[in-house]
């Protein structure tokens, strides 16, 4: 059965050439291409308590966090792994919360192991949500930042498998309730800069009252967003001294204080100067675009990047930017609530964007789920931007509402057909489960060239899928060290070529919702053995070019060296 | 006088009979019917049904000529052969109303009520007559069912103020369902009525008679003559009397002197707010018919009029007290139920208007429009599921009706159920292609389909049914600014902008347009805009959740 199977693929191919695999449709026969290692990873143990009741949430602190990043903290190459916790209302009053993330240390064959304790991350209490993830003092050696209700938390990394917290003494520790997070260098001064979205103003000593507004279909639920003041999001810019000041003020960032969850930042207009994209809920999304010099100008209205196409406000909560026609353009995603698609909005290289939601077939796969970590990334390995969505529903009454709706949501993964549409997938690969999803990210975990995908789930388990894509095509992984830029290489612009392949990508710390991708960067090559050539912008302005590089392989590039070095 | 007015009628029947030339002599069938109105005349019953007998030996087929016959015999109180003559009456179509009529005063008088009532009811269906009203009222009062025997008498009691025997039913029946206050006014009314003096009575009388036979000069004494009348009741009933035969101006002093005499007359402010609204003057009607429920609770009428004065100026929150008022007092009448339906949704209080609605439906099975509000109530109220499935079944009880196709169109589209939804608008469009509400929303769907050349087909083609249609523009504008066509985005939305300048997608297309072409400080300038009017247009969606009425 299964050699008929390759066959008629083989038959196939030997008719329509090279094009076979960017257009075969992907019938794997009840084999998950995603396939759910969580308990043999060792991670299955995590849990992202978000409130006393999983049943019950009377309040929007409950169902909102948490994160997840694939880092590598120990700079051996394999990745690890990061997931956010939150913690109860009684918790958080009584004793400051709960140890707000545990940290999994990978030995590159898909174990895992918890050193939360060992790294002196254990102690750190609070009610934690997102985190990115990226070398904020060009040491060598990446840091974590894990936002919260409260209080936000800078794990400067000590070289040793330990960090110490100094989120106070950097000048970010904040104080409101933040969520999504992104290091950039705004400036190109080689240090990182951070901005954070804040939410809600939200005293746990005042929570709102409940009253017939916080009602839903019927059903008593918790009050907000709409209702209750928004928090203003902050912008700081990382000094020589290691600290960070804040500009928020002096930039007029956020001043209604919209109600900010994801953030991403790209160079979205290709003029070197790396943008913010803040992805707001009920309220315009926000989009930076960065004058030169860490001076900005908010957009998104303009851009066509603040509303739905009827002009209204959106649940925006994950985004990314990504590649999805390989112009050399980023585009840009965000996920939405239910009954409102996720959108997506195709670069017109004019500083604005068309939204292709519809025409991409985005719409009506995506309209009944309430949508939340999102991330373009190459998972078939054609050469072309998938993009991974996971969802989950606010309220657990949703399964009592006849609105057509369920509180656990299945994942949906959209394969890029290459023609400016998606195939929606994610049945198709074995993703039939439904989870309570929050924050998600992508990296290859086992370095097999293939992206694997890490979920963060509500009151629930965190889910790792190994991706097992058969006829996955070439690949490479690069990554970038900065020497006069920063050393995370955060704002590298890479573009690779490969016969009739051109694609771009850019580092980002800092991504889909309240998560942090993979800082390598990751291409599909499809059919082809090799790039023909690599460029990379640095932030700093440097552009390097190489030539003619096998793929199949793990890359390091230095900033101002020719020399690639092989592996980690 | 009823009987006799309906008698006349066989004048027209003799006509009718010659012109058609009958075979079997006409001549002859024409000497009996018209010896027969001698008879009916003269109060002569027995000779009457005599002829009317003769009549249609000769012809059978005569329409009318039964009914007169059973009216004869009923009047010599041979109810059998009445009831056997007004029965054959029914085989004509429509049914005739006084042969009904006198069917339920047969079976009155063999004491069976509830036939009675079966007879009276289909009367009152077939057109009213006579005293039928005060005939239903008085068999259900006997039957002890309160409710339904003050909505007719109270009907009664308002078409013949005078009569006295009238108000002591009412009495009666306000009585048996326990409400003692309008029970104790009326026995007052009967009293006074009973007690009224002989002069102004036959004034009245002569009145009623003088407008029913056209005969102004007599009217016109008639009325001076009441017109000088102190007694606050025969002025209501003069008015009254003026009101039916349409001189509702000439009604309004009479009700004002009433009123002077008797402030708190909640009747008389009642007939003077109906004058008004007969006059066109809903202002002062609503005046009025406040002071009517003010004076008088509960009364059914004023607040079923004054509710739906109200909703019909737009003013629903004011209008639901009162049409609430008239449905917890009867709710009997689809077409109030309905009403007050209306007002809660569009009040948001969608799970009052929900259950209404439901009731609504089961007492007008046939109407579809309690179906098609309950779909929206149901939309808003945020159940889906129902919704769907409510529209379903609609369109399976309403296959031809246009509105059907184009809800469950609109609901399949609210559940992002595309094809389906483009199919039910299309076939919507089919047979209605006037329906702008499925045209746009069909552009909507294929839109959202990603066909923005076919769904900018549709939108332009409402529009050219609809030139100011805004949301159709909107629809334009969205499709536009996709497919890149920018000079004609902003063509399109500048003429938008001139019928509705408070729309916000409007100038949110046209900043994009703007933007695209260069023109940065217009796109800004538009852009500011549309971020004023979206603020408002949030604040006023933040109010707009679903309310419960307490």
């Amino acid at each position: 059965m299964r050699k008929a199977w390759t066959l008629a693929i083989i038959v196939s191919c030997c008719i329509f050439g090279q094009r076979w695999f960017e257009r075969q449709p992907v019938a794997f026969a009840g084999t998950p291409v995603f396939v759910d290692v969580t308990q043999k990873a060792g991670i299955g143990a995590f849990r992202n308590v978000q409130g006393g009741d999983p049943n019950n949430k009377p309040h929007i602190i409950e169902v909102m966090g948490g994160g997840a990043a694939f880092l590598d903290y120990n700079n051996d190459g394999n990745l690890d792994i990061l997931l956010v916790r939150g913690s109860t209302i009684d918790n958080f009053r009584k004793k400051g919360g709960d140890a707000v993330c545990a940290l999994y240390r990978g030995d590159g064959k898909g174990h895992f192991e918890d050193v939360t304790r060992a790294a002196g991350l254990s102690a750190s209490h609070g009610w934690g949500m997102g985190v990115t993830v990226a070398d904020y003092d060009n040491d060598g050696w990446q840091d974590i930042y894990v936002t919260g209700y409260g209080r936000n938390f800078l794990f400067h990394n000590r070289h040793d498998g330990t960090f110490e917290e100094v989120a106070a003494k950097a000048g970010i520790q904040g104080g409101q309730w933040s969520m999504g997070a992104a290091f950039a260098d705004f400036d190109r001064d080689g240090r990182l800069d951070l901005y954070v979205a804040n939410y809600l103003d939200y005293p746990l000593e005042h929570l709102p009252v409940h009253d017939s507004s916080c009602n839903y279909r019927g059903f008593s639920v918790f009050c907000g967003p709409r209702g209750i003041p928004g928090a203003r999001d902050a912008i700081y810019f990382g000094q020589a001294d290691g600290t960070f000041r804040d500009a928020t003020e002096e930039l007029g960032i956020d001043p209604k204080k919209f109600f900010g969850l994801g953030v991403v930042v790209t160079d979205y207009d290709n003029d070197g100067w790396p943008d913010i994209f803040v992805a707001n809920d009920l309220t315009g999304n926000l989009l930076y675009h960065n004058l030169g010099k860490g001076k900005f100008e908010e957009t998104a209205v303009l851009a066509g990047a603040a509303f739905s196409e009827d002009g209204v406000e959106q649940g925006s909560m994950g985004v990314d930017f990504g590649d999805l026609d390989n112009d050399g353009w980023p585009d840009l995603y965000y996920t939405n609530s239910s009954f409102q698609s996720n959108t997506l909005l195709l670069n017109n290289r004019d500083q604005t964007f068309t939204n292709i939601t519809n025409p991409a077939r985005h719409g009506s796969s995506t309209y009944l789920h309430v949508g939340w970590g999102t991330s373009f990334g190459d998972l078939d390995n054609d050469g072309w931007e998938d993009l991974f969505v996971v969802n989950g529903h606010l309220y657990p009454e949703a399964d009592k509402f006849a609105m057509g709706l369920k509180y656990q949501q299945q994942p949906l993964v959209f394969m890029n057909n290459h023609d400016k549409t998606f195939r929606e997938s994610g049945a198709e690969f074995g993703l039939t489960q439904r989870w309570k999803s929050r924050g998600l990210a992508i990296g290859d975990y086992d370095n097999d060239g293939r992206l694997d995908v890490l979920i963060n789930n509500l009151d629930d388990g965190p889910v790792l899928l190994h991706n097992e894509m058969p006829r996955a095509g070439h690949w490479l992984l690069i990554r970038c060290v900065g020497t006069k830029s920063n050393r995370s290489a955060v704002g590298a612009r890479l573009t690779l070529r490969a016969g009739d392949l051109r694609e771009m990508r850019e580092i980002k710390a800092g991504v889909s919702y309240l998560s942090s991708n993979d800082l390598r960067v990751h291409f599909g090559l499809g059919t082809h053995p090799k790039a023909d050539s690599l460029e990379i912008q640095w932030p700093s302005g440097l552009v390097q070019t190489f030539q003619d590089i096998r793929a199949d392989q793990m890359l390091t590039l230095e900033e101002g060296s020719s020399r690639a070095v092989v592996g980690q | 006088m009823g009987g006799k007015i309906r008698a006349l009628a066989v004048l027209a029947l003799v006509g009718a009979c010659c012109l058609r030339a009958q075979p079997a002599g006409p001549g002859e069938l024409e000497k009996h019917l018209q010896q027969a109105q001698i008879f009916v005349d003269q109060e002569k019953y027995a000779d009457a049904a005599r002829e009317l007998r003769a009549a249609v030996a000769i012809r059978k087929d005569i329409r009318g000529a039964y009914y007169q016959l059973g009216f004869a015999l009923f009047q010599t109180g041979n109810l059998g052969e009445a009831g056997r003559a007004f029965t054959k009456e029914l085989d004509f179509q429509p049914p005739d109303a006084y042969s009904l009529y006198y069917l339920g005063r047969i079976r009155l008088q063999a004491n069976q009520r509830q036939e009675a009532i079966a007879f009276f009811e289909k009367s009152l269906a077939a057109g009213e007559v006579l005293d039928v009203r005060r005939r239903l009222g008085s068999a259900y009062l006997a039957l002890a069912q309160g409710d339904r025997a003050v909505s007719f008498l109270e009907e009664s009691v308002r078409v013949r103020l005078e009569d006295g025997d009238l108000h002591y039913l009412l009495a009666r029946a306000y009585k048996q369902k326990g409400n003692a206050a309008a029970a104790a006014l009326e026995f007052d009314a009967a009293k006074r009525w009973n007690g009224k003096t002989r002069t102004e009575m036959e004034a009245l009388t002569r009145l009623n008679q003088a407008l029913t036979q056209n005969n102004q000069s007599d009217a016109i004494e008639a009325t001076r003559e009441l017109h000088n009348s102190s007694d606050p009741d025969v002025l209501l009933a003069a008015a009254t009397t003026l009101g039916r035969a349409g001189l509702h101006q000439e009604a309004v002093p009479f009700l004002e002197k009433s009123i002077r005499l008797q402030p708190a007359f909640a009747e008389a402010h009642y007939n003077l707010a109906r004058a008004f609204i007969a006059l066109r003057e809903p202002d002062k009607a609503q005046r009025e018919l406040r002071a009517t429920v003010e004076l008088r609770p509960g009364f059914y009428e004023a607040e079923a009029l004054l509710g739906t004065l109200l909703a019909e100026a737009g003013q629903s929150e004011q209008a639901i007290p009162h049409l609430r008022a008239a449905v917890q007092l009867r709710a009997d009448s689809p077409r109030l139920l309905l009403l007050l339906a209306l007002q809660y949704f569009e009040q948001r209080y969608y799970q009052d208007a929900i259950d209404l609605l439901i009731k609504c439906m089961s007492i007008d099975p046939a109407n579809p429009e309690p179906r098609f509000l309950l779909i929206q109530a149901r939309y808003r109220n945020l159940e889906y599921e129902p919704a769907l499935k409510l529209a379903q079944e609609t369109l399976r009880l309403f296959p031809g009706n246009p509105m059907a196709h184009y809800h469950l169109g609109a609901q399949l589209n609210n559940l992002s159920r595309l094809p389906e939804a483009k199919r039910e608008l299309e076939a919507a469009l089919t047979k209605d292609p006037k329906l702008l509400e499925a045209r746009v929303m069909l552009g909507d769907v294929l839109f959202k389909i990603g066909e923005p050349e076919d769904s900018l087909t549709q939108f332009r083609q409402a529009l050219s049914e609809d030139p100011k249609l805004v949301d159709a523009y909107a629809g334009i504008g969205k499709a536009l600014i996709q497919l890149k066509r920018y000079s004609e985005t902003a063509a399109s939305m500048k003429q938008a902008l001139e019928i509705d300048d408070k729309l916000p997608a409007l100038h949110l297309y046209l900043s994009q347009a703007y933007r695209a072409l260069g023109q940065i400080d217009d796109a800004k300038r538009e852009a500011e805009v549309f971020g004023k009017l979206n603020a408002e247009r949030a604040k006023a969606r933040d109010k707009d959740v679903e309310r419960k009425y307490m």
